[in-house]
């Protein structure tokens, strides 16, 4: 099986189209046919991701690559970055305004409940240089 | 004088002591009894518990217990939902398993369809008489999200369909957390 690439934009502060990414993503995944649980932990992260990058980000980018072994979502946008990485990755930890918690987010689990679900997280981030996310989860047992 | 109360005394004497044993032999009969009548009735409870665990509802009788509107999903009434779970925080639905399980919320806007869509909700009930906009039905309609809405607060609603034998979620989550 080749390597499949898929890009999504993010535009940032879009809230009526938030999460219609996430949504294709997961359509794109059962549609391929994995597994509904690995699915489920994708579909989360990404829709994670991507209102993290709505929310607090700027526009970006989320890619998805498929391979036999690993499915790999890349997410960056060019926002104002993550201050202090390690806190932003604590539970309960938030930044999040009025406007976000009407919405129904910003309870500080966004960051930590993509690291409980993904196999492998990587950030790269720091104050005013925008943030790169690589989420990567094993297929099957590989 | 001397022997007739030397005579009355010792029996009198022996039948308080005896009265007294006697009192604690039913006093420690009816304490077994009780423990008894108590360990059957909590094994009782117990098989109850059990018996109402493994009830799910169909998003019928979840309708019809919130005398709910159905407002998409016409074509879904007799699927079968496993448990319960009520929230505003959309954050909370994207932690723990809440696949195929109904979500009552008071709030109304088009994340709660697509986080509803990503955690693998079965159905939304809008609780208060919440009424969605045609953005929200729509999106319900192309992702086959079965939405209601119901008169009932949030705290009556969940009554209603715990009484019946809906389960929250969380034998689920801890599962989840063992496994992880």
């Amino acid at each position: 099986m080749a390597n499949l690439v898929n890009s999504f934009s993010i535009k940032a502060r879009d809230f009526a189209k938030a999460g219609e990414n996430s949504l294709q993503i997961q359509s794109l995944l059962k549609s391929i046919g994995f597994e509904p649980e690995l699915i489920r932990r994708i579909s989360i992260c990404a829709y994670e991701a991507e209102m993290n990058a709505v929310m607090h980000g700027g526009d970006g980018e989320l890619l998805v690559t498929v391979d036999p072994k690993n499915i790999v979502l890349e997410v960056s946008d060019d926002g104002p970055g993550i201050k202090d990485v390690k806190l932003a990755l604590r539970e309960g930890y938030s930044t999040a305004t009025p406007e976000h918690r009407e919405m129904g987010f910003g309870a500080g689990m966004g960051l930590p409940n993509i690291n409980k679900n993904a196999d492998s997280l990587a950030i790269d981030s720091s104050d005013g240089r925008g943030t790169r996310l690589r989420i990567k989860f094993k297929v099957g047992d590989g | 004088m001397i022997y007739v109360a030397e005579f009355g005394q010792l029996p009198i004497e022996f039948c308080a002591k005896c009265a007294r044993n006697a009192l604690r032999c039913i006093f420690f009969f009816e304490l077994s009894a009780l423990s008894f009548e108590l360990f059957r009735f909590i094994r009782v409870r117990n098989r109850r518990v059990n018996d109402i665990k493994t009830k799910a509802l169909s998003l019928k009788d979840i309708k019809d217990l919130l005398r709910a509107e159905l407002i998409v999903g016409e074509d879904k009434l007799d699927i079968p939902v496993k448990a319960g779970t009520a929230s505003d925080l959309m954050s909370d639905m994207l932690t723990g398993q809440n696949s195929n399980v109904v979500l009552l919320t008071g709030l109304c806007n088009v994340q709660v369809i697509r986080t509803s869509v990503i955690a693998g909700v079965a159905a939304v009930v809008l609780v208060r008489g919440k009424q969605p906009t045609e953005e929200i039905i729509t999106q319900a309609r192309e992702h086959g999200l079965p939405l209601l809405s119901t008169s009932f607060t949030m705290f009556t609603s969940c009554g209603r369909l715990f009484n019946k034998g809906l389960m929250g979620v969380e034998e689920k989550v801890s599962t989840l957390h063992h496994s992880r």
